[in-house]
């Protein structure tokens, strides 16, 4: 079968199934969607990092008052050794033997 | 053609889209219909054309936009190809099974073109269905017009040798 032959064959014997109506329609939704969802991929992009920020924000807040109790506590701890002055008085037995001399 | 998509506003660029999906449509149709010979052309022409929507602003001109939207066109079409093997393969099946009852000219055809490799099946439907030269076949598929001469050849020998293996006589 010669080239031609076989173009004129083909030709006469298969054909391609028309467009289904409204393929541009389709098409158009199809990208006018698609803009939609980019816009809302956005819009939840957003949602996300507000409530990450938001999140974060609560739960340094409830660290943040506890690491001061604790430094609060520390300090006090630290303030009352040192006002009491207990260590002289403790320790005054230990100095004894200089009042020997 | 040149897009000027800089200054051009998104209902401009959807405009310009639309002439080009008018005149390339029946091709690209057509391009992928030969390669797959399904009714799943219908999603694979729009798939395409949604694909190339989304990379409308990027096409510079470089090639013309038949080449462009041609060339995703295939690329849908061998991913399909490739996920829908066993399909296929079950029309291939099918026709052993009905090689004895009358089947149509145009299913034979149909199902001859579905059992040459995939790239002489492009290099062919091309050529012979869709009506290139080979030099204007060569420049979409990106290879040497040499190449796509023999594929074509070599697809035409194994098309009608299964034609006549089917009853259709070489006049």
């Amino acid at each position: 079968m010669n080239d031609e032959k076989l173009k004129s064959f083909l030709k006469e014997n298969s054909r391609v199934p028309e467009s289904p109506a409204g393929e541009w329609s389709k098409i158009l939704m199809k990208i006018e969607s698609g803009k939609q969802s980019g816009l809302f991929n956005m819009k939840k992009i957003s949602l996300g990092f507000a409530s990450f920020a938001v999140l974060s924000l609560v739960v340094l807040n409830t660290i943040k008052p506890h690491q001061t109790d604790h430094s609060t506590a520390k300090l006090k701890e630290i303030n009352t050794y040192l006002v009491a002055d207990s260590y002289f008085s403790e320790n005054e037995t230990e100095y004894s033997w200089i009042g020997e001399l | 053609m040149l897009f000027p998509s800089a200054g051009v506003t998104q209902d401009e660029l959807l405009l310009l889209f639309k002439e080009q999906y008018l005149k390339e449509k029946s091709f690209v149709r057509s391009s992928i219909y030969w390669m797959v010979n399904s009714s799943d052309v219908d999603d694979l022409v729009q798939e395409t054309f949604l694909k190339a929507w989304k990379c409308f602003k990027k096409f510079e001109a470089k090639s013309s936009f038949r080449t462009w939207v041609y060339r995703i066109a295939m690329n849908i079409t061998y991913d399909y190809l490739k996920k829908n093997k066993e399909n296929v393969e079950e029309l291939h099946e099918e026709l052993i099974v009905s090689k004895e009852l009358d089947i149509e000219l145009s299913d034979l055809i149909s199902k001859g073109l579905m059992t040459l490799p995939v790239n002489q099946r492009e290099s062919f439907s091309l050529h012979y269905q869709v009506g290139l030269t080979y030099l204007e076949a060569s420049k979409l598929l990106n290879v040497p017009e040499g190449t796509v001469k023999s594929r074509a050849n070599n697809a035409k020998v194994r098309f009608v040798k299964f034609l006549n293996e089917n009853g259709v006589k070489d006049e």
